[in-house]
């Protein structure tokens, strides 16, 4: 089915971008601002989407302003810190259930509108900056948010083999920035930043849902033209990593029960060129569904995984394969994972793998229309690239997509790096 | 012969209604056309989980003890078939599948936008025809025990887990949903078969479908595939659960930065399951939430953070209230919120909060029928609880202030609680 959307520059490289179904009970907002990721700047930018969620200038009790949305039916405001290869993407989201649903006709979207905007425009100030108290709360987690990362070993895994692949290049900064940033951020230098991100970041804001999304663009619309000027934007966007230099590998030990494998291989395809929807294919083929070859040969077969998986960074022009297994098993299983790969570069690949493969991704493409969380963040992935397409456009893509070009797609794809994360007592 | 019977459930506010079929088969299908959405999400479930572990059925002379983790190790085996395994199947309608097992439940699901019919028919089919060998079940031990040592390794999972072995001495609530590598390895195909025999009986099932469908069809080829069950009765073998914890108190080392905590409030269970659970969830939120001094005061101390979460847990014969996160002090969290209810017993709930509770868990509730798999995950829920979807917004629409002070009277008894903790290693 077919998107509704529409898109609007409402000020310098700011966008308003709606997306409307009747069909859905609710409607989200969202605000995103895209700069350059460095490791200069990661930390205090990243440190701002939460300071700005505790409360605005009107409503500057963390308490209060919560019993606010409460009141507006549970909506819910949140905020995330998100990584598009050389790029930051810093959100701030609301949500809540259309007007027509408020038990006495309260215009909840119009009031959700202001409320977010009041968030990013109107912070709470004291002494010409941010507010102290927020400000060291805020830096406290963030800390702990970096820390943290270890945690999920999954994810972090896959994490430190793009930080080494990535070397040299901003994206091996983390979303949230380094410890030592982190660590040592100012009040006044997160104030400065966030008027710099204020002037110079894209800003995409992006409105999905069934309500009347005019009133929220009238608001959007006059904030964001009466706010700072916005002439010198950042330059944005991603450079893709090269395949010089051999195979870096590294091991690294610690106290887990399951090994981690994460390969990371250059694939030359980068967001906008003519094959990379064939990248994406030929991922998803190889490692992205329940009939891929990884699947069916690295689990299924040889039993070594509950888990292997291939994903493709059409930013950095990379692919990742990510795997838990038994620590000795580490040889089988890399081995086996770039049989697969050679197997697709060899040809060795069945009509009805790429027909079964095909109809799972249009499957994908069709059903973002059916969730209106989906197609916001669908379309937020998509603009900070500078596009606009649609998920049909990404199904018609794919239906052109031939076993030559998966094939090709294939032979680009170079083991660069090897990633182990060992069990602390093999060290 | 039975005859398939149609029921309609309406709610006036959201105007919108589904079907509730009593199927001639002994299955219970629920139906929720969503014309205006381009797929479907269908889930075939059986009430059966890891808390299951010790049944019989009427036609058995004795109870039979299973190993941990079998539902589980059942719900992966379940996709092998005789000709092809069920992914292989789907694989050629482009339908998205997978499958869960919880604490009491176990769900085969797939979404489709393609070819709905013939994914639905799949599913009818692997899920009543069980194909269990030796080889088979040996080859999946591999798989699951790195299943296994993937959540040993999950810090969240396992201060859950923890929690629930500290509460209770008997229940099998207690038990881990996946088991041990040494629990499945003595599962057996004989094994697998009479728990399947037990539970998958259909009238313990539902098919509970939400999307673009066609009711007709939908039925038609339930005619079709799905034969009449035999009338079995499924006991399940109740033990004896005494008020007290088993631990006060569990604690475990694992790679974390900082330390994570859960601590539980175990509570007399109820016979409604839904209200008891939706009167929890709000007295918990207008202790603990975020529109709470409390909340706000240990935020800002630096002691909680926005992982800082409560929930409430809740099922045939278990009802636990969960507060966890991570804090750099949890024996201070703890005491604080030991504190809290104290002090909240002696001023009494805040009313005026009540009123905007209502109106959060209102709205929270809309949301829930916004997309078809919350949508069909609802129904079944629902269905599980002995009630129907709509029911929650009219559970929240009745609720007062009056009820839930009543409720809070025996609720959060800090000498009936638990807490779990992962410290990092030092």
């Amino acid at each position: 089915m077919s998107l509704n959307v529409n898109r609007q520059k409402i000020s310098d490289s700011v966008y308003f971008t709606e997306i409307r179904d009747s069909k859905f009970k609710g409607n989200c907002i969202s605000v995103t601002f895209v700069a350059p990721l460095s490791e200069d700047t990661a930390a205090k930018y990243a440190i701002l989407p939460a300071m700005l969620t505790r409360g605005y200038r009107e409503c500057p009790d963390s308490a209060q302003f919560n019993r606010l949305l409460n009141k507006f039916y549970g909506a819910e405001c949140n905020c995330s810190v998100a990584k598009a290869g050389d790029d930051q993407l810093l959100s701030i989201f609301i949500s809540g259930i259309d007007d027509r649903f408020t038990l006495e006709n309260e215009p909840i979207t119009l009031e959700l509108s202001k409320i977010l905007c009041s968030l990013i425009l109107d912070p709470v100030i004291e002494n010409g900056s941010f507010s102290k108290k927020i400000f060291e709360t805020e830096k406290k987690f963030l800390i702990n948010t970096i820390k943290a990362e270890l945690n999920d070993k999954v994810a972090f895994a896959s994490q430190r083999c793009q930080q080494i692949m990535f070397e040299g290049h901003p994206a091996s900064t983390g979303k949230h920035g380094s410890l030592e940033a982190a660590e040592a951020l100012d009040c006044r230098e997160v104030f400065d930043a966030y008027n710099e991100l204020l002037e110079r970041a894209k800003i995409e804001i992006v409105f999905s849902g069934c309500g009347d999304s005019e009133a929220a663009k009238e608001i959007f619309t006059s904030a964001f033209t009466s706010s700072a000027e916005r002439e010198k934007t950042f330059e944005t966007g991603s450079r893709a990593v090269s395949g010089f230099g051999g195979i870096k590998e590294k091991t690294e030990y610690y106290s887990i029960a399951q090994a981690k494998l994460s390969l990371g291989f250059t694939c030359q395809s980068v967001v906008g060129d003519e094959d990379e929807m064939a990248m994406n294919f030929m991922c998803a083929l190889l490692g992205g569904t329940p009939f891929s070859k990884l699947f069916l040969n690295v689990r299924e077969k040889l039993s070594l995984c509950y888990y292997c998986s291939a994903a493709y960074d059409k930013f950095k022009g990379a692919i990742f394969i990510n795997s838990g297994i038994e620590k000795e098993n580490r040889e089988k299983a890399q081995s086996e994972i770039l049989k697969q790969l050679e197997a697709i570069q060899n040809g060795e690949i069945t009509d009805e793998e790429i027909e079964n493969t095909k109809k799972l991704l249009k499957n994908a493409c069709t059903s973002v229309s059916d969730d209106m969380i989906k197609i916001m963040h669908f379309y937020i992935a998509r603009l900070c690239t500078g596009r606009s397409t649609s998920p049909q456009d990404d199904l018609e893509a794919y239906n052109k997509v031939t076993r030559e070009d998966i094939i090709n797609a294939a032979r680009k794809v170079a083991l660069n790096t090897v990633y182990f994360m060992a069990p602390k007592e093999e060290q | 012969m039975r005859k398939t019977e149609k029921n309609i459930i309406t709610s006036s506010a959201l105007s919108e209604s589904y079907y509730k079929i009593a199927h001639k088969s002994g299955l219970t299908i629920l139906l929720y056309p969503m014309q205006s959405y381009s797929s479907v999400y269908a889930l075939f479930a059986t009430k059966f989980g890891s808390v299951n572990q010790t049944f019989k059925t009427d036609r058995d002379e004795d109870f039979c003890t299973v190993p941990d983790g079998i539902a589980h190790f059942l719900e992966h085996k379940l996709f092998e078939g005789e000709k092809e395994d069920a992914f292989t199947s789907y694989s050629r309608t482009g339908a998205s599948a997978n499958a869960y097992t919880s604490f009491d439940k176990t769900a085969y699901l797939f979404s489709a936008t393609d070819k709905v019919y013939e994914s639905l028919e799949i599913l009818l089919n692997f899920v009543t025809h069980p194909y269990f060998t030796e080889e088979t079940v040996n080859k999946e031990m591999g798989i699951i025990g790195q299943e296994i040592k993937m959540y040993e390794d999950d810090p969240s999972w396992c201060v859950f887990l923890n929690l629930l072995k500290a509460l209770y001495w008997n229940n099998p609530i207690k038990i881990d949903i996946a088991g041990s590598t040494e629990s499945i390895s003595h599962i057996t195909p004989e094994l697998l078969y009479r728990t399947y025999n037990t539970f998958y009986n259909l009238s313990n099932m539902v098919l509970s479908i939400a999307g673009n469908i066609d009711v007709d069809r939908v039925l038609e080829l339930c005619d079709k595939q799905l034969a009449e069950c035999e009338q079995i009765k499924i006991e399940n073998k109740v033990v004896s659960e005494p008020q007290d914890v088993f631990l006060k108190k569990i604690e475990k080392e694992l790679d974390v930065s900082m330390p994570l905590f859960e601590i539980g409030f175990k509570e007399n269970s109820d016979s409604d399951i839904m209200r008891g659970r939706i009167l929890n969830e709000m007295l918990l939120e207008m202790i603990f939430g975020e529109s709470t001094e409390f909340y706000q005061r240990l935020y800002n101390e630096g002691i909680i953070n926005s992982t800082f979460e409560h929930e409430v847990l809740s099922g045939n014969g278990y009802l636990v209230n969960l507060v966890g996160g991570e804090s750099p002090d949890v024996q201070r969290v703890y005491d604080e919120i030991a504190k809290e209810v104290d002090r909240i017993r002696e001023t009494g709930l805040d009313r005026e909060l009540f009123e905007m509770v209502k109106k959060q868990f209102y709205g929270n509730d809309v949301f829930r029928f916004n997309s078809v798999s919350a949508v069909a995950s609802n129904m079944m829920n629902a269905y599980f609880e002995g009630r129907d979807a709509f029911d929650s917004l009219n559970t929240i629409a009745d609720i007062t202030f009056e009820e839930l002070c009543e409720r809070f009277k025996n609720q959060l008894n800090i000498n009936h609680s638990s807490i779990s903790v992962i410290n990092p290693i030092k």
